[in-house]
């Protein structure tokens, strides 16, 4: 009984997270459905730990797991931050047009974003006119 | 069926419960704060389960940590923006001036589905998943503390561990970076 019930428990949070990311367009709310999926996770090493009966290696990955996912929602609040205060909105499909504003690497590849800096050879151009 | 059983399956009740919760919950903060309260059911549940390590880091990582960055980000934004539901579905133009009810019919008709889906397949996985109770083995079959698996076993996955982190904290600053010439 204790297994199905994990089994219930671990997919039916599973299925809350996914819903949520396929229901919402707002980024912190993925972020919000991205934990939930990570505690599925959770609850699935537990299960797989008590099976193998190597809870200490389950343990381990969930640790590991753990960590991870707190870097994984450092950077996504982030990136909401940074989206909103380029957009205006929290809106995940603005995400695509915003990248260029929003990461130096984009916006590198576009230099009219860029403050241009001028050339010695330029400047000298421009003094000679 | 002994009481630490019986209390692993209220726990995990209660994280399924909360979960949803954190999913349907109207506002960013209350949705924060049930995660926080999945985080915490969820770190009883690891405690009970003999994982007492992974319970810490999951009661100070998830619950607060996580928690606490995501309330900061609420924070920094715009309440605003958590109000309309029709800024959330990306309809940012005339019908962002629809009645608040209309939004919330619109929310509430979206997240309809999700209970039926989980009930559902609750009932499906009750009848249909395999029984493996018998199976399951409590105790460690190696010898191996967490921590010495960890840091004896597992050195490569800690130092990958520490790489992820500082990976995090350069993305971070790489984000917030502001560039020549913004303004303050």
């Amino acid at each position: 009984m204790l297994t199905k019930l994990f089994i219930v428990a671990l997919v039916l949070t599973a299925t809350a997270g996914i819903y949520s990311i396929v229901a919402t367009r707002n980024l912190l709310r993925v972020l919000i459905a991205m934990e939930i999926i990570s505690k599925a996770a959770v609850l699935l090493l537990m299960l797989a730990g008590a099976i193998n009966g190597q809870m200490a290696q389950a343990e381990a990955f969930a640790v590991a797991l753990i960590i991870i996912e707190a870097v994984v929602t450092a950077i996504g609040a982030v990136l909401c931050i940074a989206l909103h205060a380029k957009t205006g909105s929290l809106d995940i499909g603005l995400l695509g047009k915003a990248a260029q504003a929003i990461l130096p690497t984009a916006a590198q590849a576009t230099p009219a974003v860029l403050p241009t800096q001028a050339t010695p050879a330029e400047e000298g151009a421009h003094n000679a006119e | 069926m002994g009481f630490s059983t019986v209390t692993i399956i209220i726990l995990l009740i209660a994280v399924v419960l909360a979960a949803f919760a954190a999913v349907v919950v109207r506002t960013l903060p209350a949705a924060t704060i049930f995660l926080a309260v999945t985080s915490v059911f969820l770190a009883s549940a690891l405690y009970l389960f003999g994982m007492q390590l992974a319970a810490v880091i999951e009661l100070s990582v998830s619950a607060g940590l996580v928690t606490a960055i995501l309330a900061s980000a609420i924070a920094l934004l715009k309440p605003a923006d958590d109000k309309p539901a029709a800024t959330e579905a990306g309809r940012g133009d005339a019908s962002s001036n629809a009645p608040a009810n209309a939004a919330r019919n619109s929310r509430l008709m979206r997240y309809l589905a999700l209970p039926i889906i989980m009930l559902a397949l609750a009932v499906a996985l009750l009848i249909l998943a395999p029984d493996l109770d018998s199976s399951l083995i409590w105790t460690d079959i190696y010898s191996f503390s967490p921590q010495a698996l960890l840091w004896g076993e597992r050195t490569l996955d800690i130092i990958a561990l520490i790489f992820v982190i500082l990976a995090g904290v350069l993305g971070v600053a790489a984000l917030i970076r502001r560039r020549e010439g913004e303004e303050r």
